[in-house]
């Protein structure tokens, strides 16, 4: 095959690779992302719960209900303390065989009814990042929350099997149960930090005293494939 | 002053001059006047104007006796003062201070400089309450006192427009209540109180007890429990699920107290939905079947010395497994038990204690990002580390070998 032949056709073969498959199709900043004010607050409200541990002769685990693969991008320092915002950026990609749909605006009040509403649904991703040190957990940070509902397409963005999306977010990390960097021992303790993201469903209805929430967390919850550490440090040694 | 002596031309006499002195032309005690709350402290001084510059100085050290018309509203010593009870009432201290003499120098005079005392209080009723219940703060003022400013300073500060003299409401968060009161006669005092909310009871999800099932046994929130037959190699003859569940309720608090905005958790219980926590076990058909081929096949000729490469016996590997399974000690069983009784991962006592800002509107959400990783602990406390295997007794410590499983196909047993 003539060498030009040979390159049109590698070119040819290769365009479905950077295709559709395999991209990235969205990028959120919500480090700079402002959240207003939810329009219908809930005065009272429900939430549940559940996960298991098992173990020995197991045949089967549980269904998946999205096939995604959570992973840190980055961390956005290598050292911090108590009161300092950790930033990460997490890449969540589409590993089944079908389309999936996620939650995508990190406004609450974008997705919900205007004026009195008798009731309404969303949908909600949370994003949070999971201490642990020294193998043992010992904090979640506050997570960050995105909303999507079926009235507002907008609000769910779409990712075909192989293709992803990345979302840049922080959290303070104010933890009264964070290890204490030891004066005598040490200045710094390790801290190793995965993502949990959790889909949960929300129903709000409107009640004689004000509105009403039930928040259900949908299956499992996806915990980061890798985790990233970084140094907590005494306030005065990061100065 | 000055003190010289001098001789008079005219009568040939020493006569003394009459001495340079100013003296003070007015003294009052500082500050004026004086606010304190109830048991409160204030460390006044006495100042002296002088009567030639004008300057103040301290004079303080001059007063020798300190007291108030009312000891029950404000006790006064020596440059102190202690609010004692609500009211207004005077201090006054006596001293002898250098004020002009007339004609010629200074003289010592005793004078009684007086200050109005106005006492104040906020107490707050009870001020240790279990969280839900209910608190008025009452500010003590004098008659005539005006009030503006409730805070309520916690996690976040609450703010009431509100004038009155008390300030009531449900209590979800420990902090610091304060209000701004103007005295008749002009001050403006800012008593506080603190308040202490303390969790409920009651709360705590105690353990479920095991649950024995057959295999295989699958349900909503577990995997299924499934023993292969006959049991094979690397795989165990028992299998478990520690599965834990919650639901909550929450509601804000809406009476325009103190606590105005907080979210609590109003009650919980150990189910999701129709899913509650329970703790599964299966152990092999095969092994629970005394005649099946497994079981005849659990000879049990180990002997330590005499056969140690031998099988376990069918009963120890019976209750051995059941006690890797379900037992109270060396079991997954008793690993979930551990973690779920540990007040810092049992849902119902950490979710008693979680309460929402008034800023947070997700309350739902952040309380299943709190109570979640506690389930996870839970789970994956009950399936690491492995406990002793059923080729021990795990009763006993330490525990004790009892022989090798013979799996299909059987060895002899010799």
């Amino acid at each position: 095959m003539p060498a030009k032949i040979f390159l049109v056709w590698l070119l040819a073969s290769c365009v479905p690779l950077s295709g559709k498959s395999g991209q990235e199709v969205g990028y959120l900043d919500l480090t700079t992302a402002v959240v207003g004010q939810r329009i219908h607050e809930p005065t009272t409200g429900s939430g549940s719960g559940m996960g298991s541990g098992a173990g020995d002769s197991i045949r089967t685990r549980p269904e998946i209900l999205q096939p995604l693969r959570i992973s840190i991008v980055f961390l956005g320092s290598t050292k911090y303390k108590v009161d300092d915002d950790v930033v990460y950026e997490i890449k969540v990609e589409n590993t089944g065989h079908e389309q999936l749909m996620i939650p995508w605006d990190p406004n609450l009040s974008h997705i919900e009814p205007e004026g009195t509403a008798t009731e309404y649904s969303y949908r909600i991703a949370s994003i949070a990042l999971r201490l642990s040190h020294a193998g043992k957990r010992f904090e979640t940070l506050a997570p960050n929350l995105l909303f999507g509902t079926a009235g507002v397409p907008s609000s769910f963005i779409k990712i075909a099997p192989g293709e992803w999306v990345r979302v840049r977010a922080k959290a303070r990390l104010s933890t009264p149960q964070s290890p204490q960097p030891d004066d005598s021992q040490e200045s710094e303790r390790s801290v190793s930090a995965r993502v949990v993201w959790t889909i949960s469903n929300a129903h709000v209805s409107r009640k004689p005293d004000g509105y009403h929430e039930d928040v259900t967390t949908e299956g499992p919850e996806s915990i980061s494939v890798n985790a990233e550490t970084f140094e907590l440090v005494s306030p005065a040694q990061s100065n | 002053m000055a003190n010289d002596l001098s001789v008079d031309s005219a009568l040939g006499q020493a006569v003394p001059n009459c001495p340079t002195c100013c003296g003070f032309s007015d003294y009052f005690f500082s500050p004026d006047p004086i606010e304190v709350l109830v048991d409160g402290l204030e460390d006044p001084l006495i100042d002296g104007v002088n009567a030639c510059s004008g300057v103040i100085v301290d004079i303080t050290n001059s007063f020798t006796f300190w007291n108030s018309d009312n000891a029950s509203i404000a006790q006064v010593t020596t440059r102190r003062v202690q609010g004692v009870g609500v009211g207004a009432t005077t201090g006054y201290a006596e001293g002898d201070v250098q004020v002009w003499g007339g004609v010629c120098g200074c003289i010592f005079e005793r004078v009684e400089p007086t200050v109005p005392i106005t006492v104040a209080s906020l107490t707050c009723t009870p001020s240790v309450v279990t969280r839900g219940g209910n608190v008025t703060c009452t500010v003590g003022a004098p008659a005539g006192s005006t009030f503006s400013g409730w805070t309520f300073t916690g996690r976040s500060v609450v703010t009431s427009s509100s004038t009155s003299a008390s300030w009531s409401g449900q209590m979800v968060t420990s902090g610091t209540a304060s209000v701004a009161v103007k005295l008749s006669e002009g001050g403006t005092i800012s008593p506080s109180a603190l308040v202490t909310v303390t969790n409920r009871s009651g709360f705590a999800f105690p353990a479920v007890s095991p649950t024995s099932e057959s295999s295989p046994f699958s349900t909503t929130g577990c995997p299924t429990l499934s023993i292969p037959s006959p049991p094979q190699p690397n795989l165990e003859i028992g299998a478990f699920c520690a599965l834990s569940a919650y639901s909550f309720n929450f509601a804000t608090v809406s009476d325009g107290g103190p606590n105005q905005g907080y979210k609590y958790i109003t009650s919980m219980s150990n189910k999701s939905g129709s899913v509650g926590t329970a703790y599964y076990y299966v152990i092999s058909p095969d092994l629970l079947n005394s005649t099946s081929a497994f079981s005849a096949a659990q000879c049990g000729n180990y002997n330590p010395t005499t056969n140690p490469n031998g099988y376990i016996s069918y009963s120890n590997l019976l209750s051995n497994t059941i006690r890797h399974e379900a037992g109270t000690i060396n079991s997954h069983y008793a690993q979930y038990v551990a973690a779920q009784n540990n007040p810092t991962n049992n849902l119902g006592t950490v979710g008693e204690q979680i309460v929402g800002l008034p800023t947070d509107s997700n309350f739902a959400s952040t309380v299943q990002n709190t109570l979640n990783p506690k389930v996870s602990t839970i789970s994956t406390s009950a399936e690491s580390p492995e406990p002793r295997s059923p080729n021990y007794n795990g009763s006993v410590s330490p525990c004790v070998y009892q022989g090798a499983v013979n799996y299909s196909p059987y060895a002899a047993c010799h």
